[in-house]
């Protein structure tokens, strides 16, 4: 039972930063590889929150998510003039620039948690508050909050607001020349998107009650960019898929027996199979509507 | 200070070989072959396989070559060039290049693990050159890259096919209203993507030992300096990489090596801006 609450745990991490990527790829069009970097800015954020200033689950989570969405406008300002290949390569720089910043903003002597240590470095941040005691209520939590992040979605996405995103996807120029405002449709997206990846980080540092700057690596930026392309963008239900599969292949994995080393591997290899297989023959992903081709 | 200098020129050098490995690809068809980082991270696994089971240090560095070359033709041959008889966007080619590499690294852990690894055992031999130290491997690599690079600028811009080449880096649907098998020109920018990463990533495992996460850091560095460097031009790619590994140089040097990454890719953000705010403005219908 208690692994099955640990796999809804993560299932739900997982589907809210699939929607913060469908957000930004499947509905604006901008293949990003910075994702893990603003769910690492969540993660930490909430960290310092909870163990250096003593604050509570909610403002803690709320604070991520702000500087998130104060951040994102690196990336929406950059996608005023970047497109395409460039975008990615500006969003590449950015999540480096952020792993290089929790790597780095620390001096040894110094206290952490002050201006001179803020992330201790490789060492990473321990013994993060959990707001819930139990794996059973931290996963009623988790899955209130995915469900809180798929309402908004809906919400947002469905509105005109959301047409003018996927309007923007499919013929920027065009909008344009109806004098709808790209620019700033741009900023609230990304801020929304990043807002999500946050919480996500949020959530994953106050289960496992430590992070370090592992979490802002790009390899968790292209698995989670894979787990989004295989789910399918571009509709609510695509993140879902998306972040099962990513869930449920090391399950199932683990029926044949394998080594672990082995199954990781095996399971990534897979990853890269699928990709390659839906870009020729199912450009939309499983339930996806976005054709990334 | 001199020490550091060419340091970070003969890494730049390194990095400049994988950027025009990148950039060849990359100008004629578009395509962000970011597959390239499995190349980069396998072809050492073979060299060291052929040295292991008593191949010659050339052979074995042969062996190398034709396996990056095998590698990037065989991604053209059954997933690039396909994808782009189906007309697909440049991201659809990002993903199917992201699914390639993935591949790749995934068969290096499974075969040979993820353990790092070395061509030799112990310290290299020391030479000194114009009151520079340097390794025998940095030494030899410098001087192979530097052959390597000079040979390919003679290609391209003295012979026929080095010329069709350019042609097809410029206005690929021009030179195929002229007649000129542009299916073969593509796979030949594969093979001498795959043949430059190749020896790029035998000059970096010489010197620094190799692992197989060793190659997507390695060519998004280079990466960076082909977009940067080589937007218009495929020799900018060659200035920016070594312009690059100079900075790297001296970023680890002033602040820490783990301030590199940041510190290069700070700088590049701020050249792509640079680029894009003194360039020439575009009529509005081409922005979109």
């Amino acid at each position: 039972m208690n692994y099955l609450l640990h796999l809804t745990i993560y299932f739900c991490i997982y589907a809210i930063l699939a929607m913060s990527l469908n957000v930004m790829v499947g509905y604006c069009g901008k293949l990003t590889l910075a994702s893990s970097g603003y769910f690492a800015i969540g993660a930490y954020a909430y960290a310092l929150a909870t163990v250096k200033l003593g604050w509570h689950f909610v403002p803690a989570i709320f604070l991520g998510i702000l500087i998130a969405a104060l951040a994102s406008l690196v990336l929406s300002i950059a996608a005023w003039r970047f497109k395409g290949d460039v975008f990615v390569m500006f969003s590449l720089a950015v999540q480096a620039i952020i792993l290089g910043v929790c790597v780095n903003w620390a001096v040894g002597s110094a206290e952490f948690g002050t201006w001179a240590n803020l992330t201790n470095g490789p060492l990473g941040i321990s013994a993060i508050a959990n707001p819930v005691h139990t794996r059973g209520n931290f996963a009623v939590l988790a899955l209130a909050l995915m469900g809180i992040a798929a309402i908004l979605c809906r919400l947002l996405l469905s509105s005109p607001f959301g047409r003018i995103l996927l309007a923007m996807r499919d013929d920027e120029l065009a909008l344009r020349g109806l004098g709808k405002g790209v620019k700033m449709a741009k900023v609230y997206a990304f801020a929304f998107s990043c807002g999500l990846a946050a919480l996500a980080g949020s959530l994953y540092a106050a289960y496992l009650g430590y992070i370090n700057p592992s979490v802002a690596a790009l390899d968790f930026s292209v698995l989670w960019l894979c787990m989004a392309i295989i789910g399918g963008m571009g509709n609510l239900y695509g993140p879902f898929a998306g972040a099962a599969i990513l869930l449920l292949l090391p399950e199932m994995l683990r029926f044949a027996q394998l080594p672990t080393a082995v199954a990781d591997d095996l399971r990534l290899l897979l990853y890269g199979v699928f990709l390659i297989l839906l870009t020729f023959f199912r450009p939309q992903g499983i339930c996806g509507r976005y054709r990334v081709d | 200070m001199l020490a550091i200098f060419a340091d970070g020129f003969i890494s730049g050098l390194g990095t400049a070989l994988l950027a025009v490995a990148f950039a060849v690809v990359y100008l004629p068809t578009r395509v962000f072959y970011i597959a390239l980082g499995g190349i980069f991270a396998f072809v050492p696994y073979v060299v060291w396989a052929c040295l292991t089971a008593g191949f010659g240090v050339i052979a074995s560095f042969a062996c190398g070559i034709f396996s990056g070359i095998f590698f990037s033709v065989l991604a053209e041959a059954v997933l690039h060039g396909p994808l782009e008889q189906r007309k697909t966007a440049h991201d659809g080619h990002f993903v199917c290049s992201l699914g390639y590499y993935i591949i790749l690294i995934q068969i290096v852990c499974l075969i040979w693990g993820t353990q790092k690894k070395a061509f030799r055992l112990g310290a290299d031999v020391m030479t000194e050159v114009g009151g520079v130290r340097l390794s025998l491997a940095q030494f030899t690599g410098a001087i192979a890259a530097i052959l390597i690079l000079t040979g390919f600028y003679l290609w391209v811009q003295h012979s026929k096919l080095g010329i069709q080449f350019r042609a097809l880096a410029d206005n690929s649907r021009e030179l195929a209203l002229a007649g000129r098998n542009i299916t073969a020109l593509r796979l030949l920018a594969f093979a001498i993507s795959g043949a430059f990463a190749a020896a790029s990533a035998i000059m970096f495992a010489s010197d620094l030992g190799f692992h197989p996460y060793s190659g997507l850091d390695a060519v998004l560095i280079a990466m960076a300096a082909a977009m940067v460097g080589a937007r218009w031009s495929l020799f900018g790619a060659v200035g920016m990489g070594i312009g690059i590994g100079i900075v790297r140089a001296q970023a680890g040097f002033v602040f820490s090596a783990q301030w590199q990454d940041p510190v290069t890719f700070i700088i590049l953000i701020g050249v792509l801006w640079l680029q894009e705010v003194f360039s020439a403005k575009r009529r509005l219908e081409a922005l979109s």
